[in-house]
């Protein structure tokens, strides 16, 4: 049975996860233009997904249900059904501080 | 058909849209670029009820060739709502004409998402700038977009993780040694020679002056070839020897080496008849080319004045006689006597038989006796044996012999009195 905490512990990992990734990008982009470069972002998504599966997210859609869940969680609200039938322009404004 | 694909790899003219995850503008083609797509994890996002347009620049193409039949700009989007209201994607190009910057914009159809991960496209059959096919040189200005909103009259998003370029072409293939076809499949290389191929109303290689080259650099076969080939030396032939080429492309189209007939002959004939501007033997061949001459008569002139232009090491008559010496006389009169005698073997004292028959020439005014009497006057003064003395005496004693009128004092003969 996955608790609480755990799922919280593994979205926040997967978040880092996805934070590396995006520095990697970033990283790759730093460089000058190659015409390889599009096929490069290939093993840094590999990288990502690995991560992710470690922590038991079988896609990277999977994880990214799961923070969105977890920031509609601290926001007050039960799921994204609970969210759409009640959401409010400050909602919209404080889920868009989070992490995305 | 074939088709390259082309993906973001700079800012273009616009990056209006208000979020992302990854880099910001102008940079937002970094978070679309990926060849495999990374959904979430980078990507632009519009939460606006209005449209947001980002334009992104793309890679040239590389392995592309001959004719565009068109473009597809796919877009892979998501939102973050399964119930949307709105439509909430427009694909979008900036395209121009021929190697200018783009300056029209175009946008797709409005188009309503789904709730998760999917590819929406758009097509481009022509260039919306100039309404006609696609060149290369446009595809290479081309930038690719997206104009994106909110897909209800709230915060929900509408968001694009990828934008990619598909053109779709049909090459041209290398023209082969075994190809026998026409129009677009001969091409040695290059997009330029795919106009070549399409303006060629023959086959293989007839019609492109750039296939002529070819063959006269590298052919060593027959027929057309070959005239080819020769024609290519004459181009650039410029000393004396241009009579050498002008003579072995005459030998070789009066003979038939050119492997197709009538109309390549003459072809040939009036390219020499244009391009003649010489003088002498060249000027004569050419004057004779432009007869209408189909049978022997001025083959063999043409023929003649060749060996002569090649082999002549004197000057005018000189060389002449003497072609006319060896030739074979058939001709009458004193032209033929001389051509005849002088061809014979002279087997007595030569020169002495020249001299008479040049003498004969010099002094014969008369006719019958008188001639023989200015000979055998000339006689003695040169004779040296004693032949002749009998000769005279023969004469003398012929009772005949007063009408020759021979002076008395001549030898030891008396003349008898009646």
């Amino acid at each position: 049975m996955v608790t609480e905490a755990s799922f919280r512990d593994r979205v926040e990992l997967g978040r880092q996860a996805v934070n590396d990734y995006r520095a990697a990008h970033a990283q790759l982009h730093a460089q000058s233009y190659y015409p390889q470069i599009h096929d490069e972002h290939t093993p840094l998504l590999n990288t990502i997904k690995a991560e992710l599966k470690k922590q038991g997210f079988s896609s990277p859609d999977e994880f990214f249900s799961a923070s969105e869940e977890l920031n509609l969680e601290e926001l007050g609200f039960r799921d994204r059904e609970d969210f759409e039938a009640r959401v409010t322009n400050a909602d919209w404004e404080a889920l868009e501080q989070k992490w995305q | 058909m074939a088709v390259e694909t082309l993906r973001p790899n700079a800012a273009g003219d616009e990056c209006n849209i208000n979020a992302q995850a990854g880099a910001g503008c102008p940079d937002h083609y970094q978070n679309v670029d990926e060849a495999v797509a990374d959904d979430s994890a980078t990507y632009v996002r519009a939460y606006s009820n209005d449209w947001l347009r980002d334009l992104y620049n793309l890679d040239d193409h590389s392995v592309g060739s001959g004719t565009v039949n068109k473009i597809t700009v796919y877009a892979r989007c998501d939102l973050n709502t399964s119930s949307p209201q709105l439509p909430s994607l427009k694909i979008c190009i900036k395209s121009g004409t021929g190697n200018s910057d783009p300056d029209t914009v175009s946008e797709g159809s409005e188009q309503t998402l789904t709730g998760s991960w999917a590819d929406y496209s758009e097509e481009w059959q022509n260039n919306p700038a100039t309404g006609s096919a696609w060149t290369w040189q446009e595809i290479d200005k081309l930038q690719a977009g997206v104009s994106i909103r909110s897909p209800q009259v709230s915060g929900y998003m509408t968001y694009v993780t990828q934008v990619y370029v598909e053109v779709d072409y049909t090459d041209i293939t290398e023209k082969t040694s075994s190809d026998s076809g026409s129009g677009s499949d001969v091409k040695t290389s290059g997009s330029p020679l795919a106009s070549l191929s399409k303006s060629d109303s023959g086959s293989a290689a007839e019609g492109a002056p750039a296939q002529e080259a070819t063959l006269t650099g590298t052919e060593t076969g027959s027929g057309i070839e070959a005239i080819l080939n020769l024609l290519g030396k004459l181009a650039s032939e410029a000393g004396s020897g241009a009579e050498n080429s002008y003579v072995a492309i005459i030998t070789c189209a009066r003979e038939s080496c050119d492997g197709g007939a009538g109309a390549d002959t003459s072809s040939l004939l009036a390219e020499f008849e244009q391009d003649e501007a010489g003088s002498a033997v060249e000027s004569l061949l050419s004057r004779l080319l432009r007869d209408g001459d189909s049978g022997n008569g001025n083959d063999a002139q043409v023929s003649l004045l060749a060996v002569l232009s090649r082999a002549e090491t004197g000057s005018g008559t000189e060389a002449l006689l003497t072609r006319l010496v060896t030739a074979a006389e058939t001709a009458l009169g004193i032209d033929g006597l001389l051509s005849r005698k002088v061809g014979l073997s002279d087997s007595g004292s030569g020169a002495e038989a020249s001299a008479i028959y040049k003498m004969l020439i010099a002094t014969d005014a008369g006719s019958g006796l008188e001639a023989l009497s200015g000979l055998v006057v000339l006689i003695p003064a040169s004779e040296l044996g004693h032949g002749l003395e009998r000769l005279g005496a023969k004469i003398m004693t012929s009772p005949g012999a007063v009408d020759t009128k021979l002076p008395t004092n001549i030898g030891k003969v008396e003349v008898p009195r009646h």
